[in-house]
C-alpha cells in the first residue's frame, strides 16, 4: 500500500443510520417533503432525535429544490453547519459530512436527498448541455454515454451481448429488494431485442426517472459506539475533478477516475482484492464498465469480459450493486447505493445479503466532472 | 423557414456571437491565443491555458476525424420526430477542440470512428447557421 494523507481520516467517522423512502411515484409530494420523509427513516435507524443533529448536508434537486435553507425550516433545525451540493451522489456528501465531523465544525451530520422528478415529469431531455449541443439534437445522458461505449467497443471489441450483463445481473437482484421499481426478470434476448434509446445504448442501460428520498447519518467513531446500529466505519475516502471537461482530451473515458484509485486503496488501507461487495453509481451501465476498469477490477479494455459468467452477481466473486441499482432498483443520483453498503455491512440485506461481508466499495461520479469513492467496513 | 421548431442556440451571446457570426459567413472560427497559441472552444475570455485575453478567431482548416457517435432512436424532443434515427457526432477538429454535431451526406450504418470529415454549413434560419460535418475524400 502507498501512503497518502488521506490515510489520516481512516476510521475516524461512522455511518450510524440510514433512511430509504418508498421508491417510484409519490404523488403529493415534493422533493423537499420527501428528503424530511427519508430524514425521519434514518434518525429512527440510527435512534437519534432530529435534535442530536447539528450538521446538515443537502443535495440539489429537480425542480430548484434540495437546498440547505428550504429543508432546515421543514425539519426545525439551526444546526451549527449546514450547506448545499449540487450533486451529492451521497459519496461527495459523505466526504464532505466526514470532513466537518473530523474537523469540529459538526459532531453528527444528516446527508439528504429527495426528488419528485417522475411525478413532476423531468425527462432530462436537456441535460446540461451546451445550447449549441441541443441544437444538434444532443439530450440526455445517453447521448454522451453512447459515444463513449461506441469508443470502448471501437478499441476493445465490447459488444452489446457482453453489455447485457449489467442490466441482466441488476435486474436479478432487484427482484430480491421490495424498494425497487423494475422487479420482472429481464433475461438476455429481452435486453437483445430491446429498443435503442441511442445506439448502441438499449433501453435497459438507462437508468430509471423516479420519486424517492435518501438520507445518510454520520457521526464520530467514539460516539457511533454507543448507537442503536453496528457502526459502519468509513476507512478511506478519496476524489479527483476532470472539471476541465470538455477541453480534455479523453472526456468521455473519464480516465481521471484513475486519481481516485490510486488514493482511495492506500487511503483504507486496503486492496480492491478485500473489497466484498461493490457499488457503482449507474445512470447508464456504461459507468459500471468503464469504473471497473478504472478502479482495477481489471484491465482496462477488458470490462466486457470480466462482467460474464455470474462474476458481479450475488455468489460471484464480486457482487455488485446488489440492490439492483440505478437501472432497476431507482434513480436517486447515487444516493441509494450507501445505505444498500451499509444494510451489507450490518447483515441486514436479507435474501440480498453477501455472507460474511466485511469491507464494500462505493464509486460514483457526477457525469465527466468528477468522482469520488468510499471504503467501508463492518465493526 | 419561420416553422423551424429545433432548439437553436443563442447566436447574441457575447462569448459565442464572433462563432456564429463566423458560421453564417460559412467560416469555421475559433479563438486562438496570442500568447500561448492554444485553440479554444467553447469561446470564453480568458485562454484556459495561460489565461491571456488577447486572441485572434482564426479561420480553421474545416477538417477533422469523427471521434465517436451516438444514434437516436428515443424522441426527446418532438422536434426531431422526423429525423429518428439521427446522428450526433463528436469531431475531433485538426486544431484541436472536438465539436459536437451531426454528419450528413452519409447513412448512419455507414458511418465509422476515425471517419475523415470536413465541414458543412448548414442555414437553418435566417439568423443561424450550424456547422455539420460531411465524410471527405
Amino acid at each position: 500500500m502507498g501512503v497518502t494523507e488521506l490515510s489520516k481520516l481512516r476510521d475516524q467517522v461512522a455511518i450510524v443510520g440510514v433512511g430509504t423512502t418508498r421508491q417510484g411515484t409519490i404523488p403529493g409530494k415534493d422533493g423537499n417533503e420527501i428528503a424530511v420523509d427519508a430524514f425521519k427513516l434514518a434518525l429512527d435507524d440510527a435512534g437519534l432525535e432530529k435534535d442530536d443533529i447539528d450538521g446538515l448536508l443537502t443535495c440539489r434537486s429537480f425542480g430548484d429544490l434540495g437546498v440547505d435553507t428550504q429543508i432546515a425550516p421543514l425539519i426545525g433545525l439551526n444546526p451549527l453547519y449546514s450547506a448545499t451540493l449540487d450533486y451529492g451522489t451521497c459519496n461527495f456528501s459523505l466526504h464532505f459530512a466526514a470532513m466537518l465531523i473530523a474537523g469540529g465544525f459538526a459532531h453528527t451530520v444528516a446527508c439528504m436527498y429527495g426528488t419528485n422528478q417522475r411525478s413532476n415529469r423531468n425527462f432530462f431531455a436537456g441535460t446540461s448541455a451546451a445550447d449549441y449541443a441541443l441544437a444538434h439534437g444532443l439530450f440526455n445522458i445517453a447521448g454522451p454515454a453512447s459515444m463513449a461505449l461506441r469508443r470502448h467497443m471501437h478499441e476493445y471489441g465490447t459488444t452489446e451481448e457482453q453489455m447485457s450483463a449489467i442490466a441482466l445481473t441488476e435486474r436479478a437482484h432487484a427482484r430480491l429488494n421490495p424498494i425497487a421499481v423494475m422487479r420482472d426478470e429481464l433475461t438476455k434476448d429481452d435486453y437483445l431485442n430491446s429498443r435503442y434509446i441511442v445506439e448502441p445504448l438499449h433501453l435497459f442501460d438507462m437508468c430509471l426517472i423516479t420519486d424517492g428520498g435518501a438520507c445518510v447519518i454520520l457521526t464520530s467513531a467514539e460516539r457511533a459506539r454507543d448507537m442503536k446500529q453496528p457502526p459502519v466505519y468509513i476507512m478511506g475516502m478519496a476524489e479527483n475533478t476532470s472539471l476541465r471537461n470538455f477541453q480534455n482530451d479523453d472526456q468521455l473515458m473519464r480516465p481521471f477516475i484513475q486519481t481516485v484509485r490510486d488514493q482511495i486503496y492506500p487511503a483504507a488501507g486496503v486492496g480492491r482484492e478485500d473489497v466484498d461487495v461493490l457499488f457503482i453509481q449507474d445512470p447508464t451501465s456504461v459507468w459500471v464498465l468503464q469504473m471497473l476498469e478504472w478502479y482495477g477490477f481489471c484491465e482496462v479494455g477488458e470490462g466486457g469480459s470480466f462482467i460474464q459468467d455470474g462474476r458481479i452477481g450475488l455468489g460471484g466473486e464480486l457482487p455488485l450493486n446488489t440492490n439492483g441499482g440505478q437501472l432497476s432498483e431507482s434513480y436517486m443520483w447515487g444516493w441509494l447505493h450507501i445505505p444498500e453498503a451499509v444494510r451489507q455491512l450490518r447483515g441486514q440485506a436479507g435474501p440480498r445479503q453477501v455472507e460474511g461481508a466485511e469491507i464494500a466499495q462505493y464509486c460514483s461520479t457526477m457525469a465527466f466532472s468528477k468522482a469520488a469513492s468510499t471504503i467501508m467496513r463492518r465493526d | 423557414m419561420t416553422d423551424y421548431a429545433k432548439p437553436l442556440p443563442d447566436v447574441a451571446d457575447p462569448n459565442m456571437a464572433p462563432y456564429w457570426e463566423a458560421a453564417k459567413r460559412h467560416e469555421l472560427r475559433m479563438q486562438r491565443c496570442d500568447s500561448c497559441g492554444y485553440v479554444r472552444f467553447p469561446p470564453a475570455k480568458h485562454c484556459p491555458e495561460c489565461l491571456d485575453e488577447n486572441h485572434d478567431w482564426v479561420l480553421l482548416s474545416g477538417r477533422g476525424t469523427v471521434w465517436s457517435f451516438g444514434v437516436y432512436h428515443h424522441l426527446f424532443n418532438r422536434a426531431f420526430a422526423d429525423d429518428i434515427p439521427y446522428n450526433v457526432a463528436l469531431v475531433q477538429l485538426e486544431e484541436g477542440p472536438r465539436l459536437v454535431t451531426n454528419i450528413v451526406g452519409v447513412e448512419n450504418e455507414a458511418m465509422e470512428i476515425g471517419m475523415p470529415v470536413e465541414v458543412e454549413f448548414d442555414d437553418v434560419t435566417d439568423e443561424v447557421t450550424l456547422v455539420r460535418f460531411r465524410p471527405r475524400g
